[in-house]
């Protein structure tokens, strides 16, 4: 299993992730590591904290009760989230529930959950919020009753937060700009730095959708020729669907990048009935087991791995450091982005 | 034990509800429903000693407003046996109109919606007094149309350029509940005039309402609303609001023509007709209020969030009826109330929020809600095969 740890993404700083466009260094480099949550090296500045800070958290005395808020468990990316974060809090012996909304839209759900959690007084909340802004009154709230905070994921807009009154977070997260980039840069890379690509995007507006269009955009930019960028919504039918249009349209398109590997699933489909197999070069993203015989064939050249188990796994720490006051709060943590080429 | 299923409903009637009076009973029942829920709640001690509180009780009723205000509207649609699906991408439009009537940018067909309800009001006008000299009805027609077209083109036009920089708060709040009223008014008219199954017209809505928020905004949701709109979506603001449309929809349902027309067309249409109703035009009035209360909640909801997002309101609809049905509101038409909506919408937030209080899994929380949903209403029927 050859992966490639790209640990650059880590040395982030707070204010820097959510809206610029210039301000990611990623380097990538060549590691023999295969277990994906190991600690990687990690370079430190004064807003992080460095996983092996977060490994030296131990079982403490006291049994706090932990609430995990996701967008929803309808999408495959929260299960390893909260399958890391149940299997961390049983070894650090406190309790962890999951609430999640059933629609990943419903933000008016999820503000009720955070709420409701406040109301019951529980020790922490680790939320990925549905809405970076909107979910900033309800947090406050949990804040101001003296419940600690872990962002997840969905990084919490810095200004609505200012405005709220809401105190910097602690965030465990990846950075999707910084994964669009990786993505154009294997792009690049398999088609030799020149070539005509396409790109299907995610739902237009969502925060990681268009900072993983930034992200390719920005790596490729002067060297490959973006024919189409369109929008599939996340929706492998709609990739599909799409795909064949741009297909149609630019045959002589050469690569394809999918903001996520649903609408990998749908392009390739598209890709194969069109005679085209192994001509045209797709790079998908969040290594969805689903892709691995794609990854195998050859068919998809590349994905990029999030690590959302490793995003439960440290807010959970995250939390118990935040409690037992051995770890800073206020702190954030970037996994690490892995390119994932078979 | 018994011979055959009626057979055995008939035990349940007689037996279990025969002491009950049943006209007492409908008013009252949806009120027992939410005391039970209430009661079976509070048996455990993480939901009595949180819910039963000064900090949580208004968390409630704040949760439950924006579907209490959907729901209102939505009674009087289905008191005449329609259906709204609409509701949901309706608030979403609304709350983009809202949001970009604050910040400017609103796109010339958003502009023209909003001058729908003028048109068709001035037309409406116009007819009434053309009817009255000529006696005519062709002649009325084509002039009240023609007043209406000229109206909605010209408060379009005047919109759209007002509209195409940022505007005071009342302003785009008013343009906001002409969308919503436009709305409605589009989903009424096919539905009463051009006699289309009410399910499909506000399908259709559904669809392009959805479709036009995503295309009036290019998906890009609208933040950094002025401070000011925040007081409509918490607190006393939010509360008096969802008060003051509970307040009128009752009166519009009890005590006027109007809503005794709606409910008689919705439990026989013929025969409203032949007493002399103008079915139509009160069908069409009832998804006008549907649409009306859309917009009422989009502001309220943008309000509470300082964000007009594309995705806002996906399924409330669903909530709504599910609020409206619980409330003792047939679905057939003809009976239920508004406040019976009220106490549904309230049911399904002490729903939602007891089994997180009670600490139900997550992956549960959806099978019980729809159970309870689904026996709340076969309980209504049991009663209602009685009398």
């Amino acid at each position: 299993m050859k992966r490639i740890l790209v640990c650059g993404a880590l040395a982030l700083s707070l204010a820097g992730c959510n809206s610029g466009t210039e301000k990611t260094e990623v380097s990538s480099a060549p590691s023999p590591s295969s277990a994906p949550s190991s600690a990687p090296p990690v370079a430190v500045q004064s807003t992080s904290v460095t996983t092996a800070e977060l490994d030296k958290i131990v079982k403490p005395k006291e049994v706090y009760k932990l609430a995990l808020v996701v967008k929803t468990r309808n999408n495959p990316f929260f299960s390893p989230m909260i399958k890391e974060a149940e299997s961390e809090a049983k070894k650090l012996g406190m309790i962890l529930e999951v609430q999640a909304p059933a629609q990943e839209t419903d933000k008016e759900k999820q503000f009720a959950i955070v709420q409701d959690l406040t109301a019951r007084k529980v020790d922490a909340i680790l939320i990925a919020p549905a809405d970076s802004k909107a979910i900033v009154p309800a947090l406050k709230k949990a804040e101001d009753a003296g419940i600690t905070v872990i962002n997840l994921d969905n990084r919490v807009d810095a200004a609505a937060a200012k405005t709220g009154g809401l105190k910097p977070l602690s965030y465990v997260g990846a950075d999707n700009e910084a994964g669009g980039k990786i993505a154009g840069k294997a792009m690049l890379k398999a088609l030799n730095n020149k070539g005509k690509v396409a790109v299907l995007e995610g739902i237009r507006g969502a925060d990681n959708a268009e900072a993983r269009k930034r992200g390719f955009q920005s790596a490729v930019k002067d060297k490959l020729e973006i024919v189409a960028s369109e929008s599939a919504n996340w929706d492998t039918q709609q990739a599909y669907n799409k795909t064949q249009s741009i297909l149609a349209a630019h045959s002589d398109v050469q690569g394809l990048f999918c903001a996520n590997d649903k609408m990998a699933l749908g392009a390739m489909k598209a890709i194969a009935e069109a005679g085209k197999k192994g001509k045209v070069v797709v790079i998908g993203y969040d290594n969805i087991p689903d892709v691995k015989p794609y990854l195998q064939s050859g068919e998809m050249k590349a994905t990029i791995d999030q690590h959302p188990d490793s995003m439960g796994g440290y807010g959970v720490k995250m939390a118990v450091g935040a409690l037992t006051k051995t770890a800073p709060a206020g702190r954030e943590l970037l996994v690490p982005l892995q390119v994932i080429t078979k | 034990m018994f011979r055959s299923r009626p057979a055995c409903y008939a035990f349940l009637r007689t037996h279990i509800l025969t002491h009950m009076n049943s006209k007492i009973v409908s008013a009252l029942r949806p009120w027992l429903v939410l005391v039970l829920v209430c009661g079976a709640f509070s048996l455990h001690p993480g939901f009595l000693h949180t819910f039963w509180t000064r900090d949580y009780l208004p968390t409630i009723a704040q949760q439950a407003a924006t579907n209490v205000i959907l729901a209102v509207g939505l009674t009087f649609v289905i008191l005449t046996g329609g259906i709204d699906l609409s509701v949901g991408s309706v608030l979403a439009l609304c709350g983009v109109a809202l949001g970009l009537s604050l910040k400017g940018g609103v796109p010339p067909f958003l502009a023209m919606l909003m001058a729908l309800p003028l048109g068709v009001g001035v037309a409406f006008f116009v007819s009434k007094l053309t009817m009255r000299d000529h006696r005519d009805n062709k002649i009325s027609t084509v002039i009240s149309g023609a007043c209406g077209l000229i109206i909605t083109a010209v408060c379009g036009f005047l919109f759209a350029r007002s509209l195409a920089s940022g505007q005071s708060l009342i302003i785009a709040l008013g343009a906001t509940v002409l969308v919503g009223i436009a709305c409605g008014f589009i989903n009424g008219a096919v539905i009463a005039w051009a006699n289309v199954p009410p399910f499909v017209v506000t399908l259709g809505m559904f669809t392009a309402a959805r479709g036009l928020t995503v295309y009036a905004t290019d998906g890009q949701s609208v933040s950094e609303l002025p401070p000011q709109l925040g007081q409509f979506g918490q607190g006393t603001g939010l509360v008096s609001i969802a008060l003051f449309v509970i307040v009128c929809g009752a009166i519009l349902q009890m005590k006027t023509v109007a809503g005794r027309y709606i409910q008689a067309l919705g439990s026989n249409e013929q025969a409203a007709r032949l007493s002399g109703v103008n079915v139509e035009r009160y069908k069409a009035l009832a998804y006008v209020l549907s649409g009306l209360t859309a917009a009422i909640a989009a502001i309220v909801l943008t309000a509470k969030f300082g964000v007009a997002d594309t995705g806002a309101g996906t399924g409330a609809e669903l909530n709504a009826i599910a609020a409206v049905v619980i409330g003792g509101t047939s679905l057939s038409g003809g009976r239920g109330s508004v406040v019976g909506s009220l106490v549904g919408a309230l049911t399904i937030a002490v729903l939602n929020s007891g089994l997180v209080l009670v600490q139900v899994p997550d992956t549960l929380q959806g099978v019980i809600i729809g159970v309870v949903i689904v026996v709340i209403v076969v309980v209504d029927q049991l009663q209602k095969g009685k009398s």
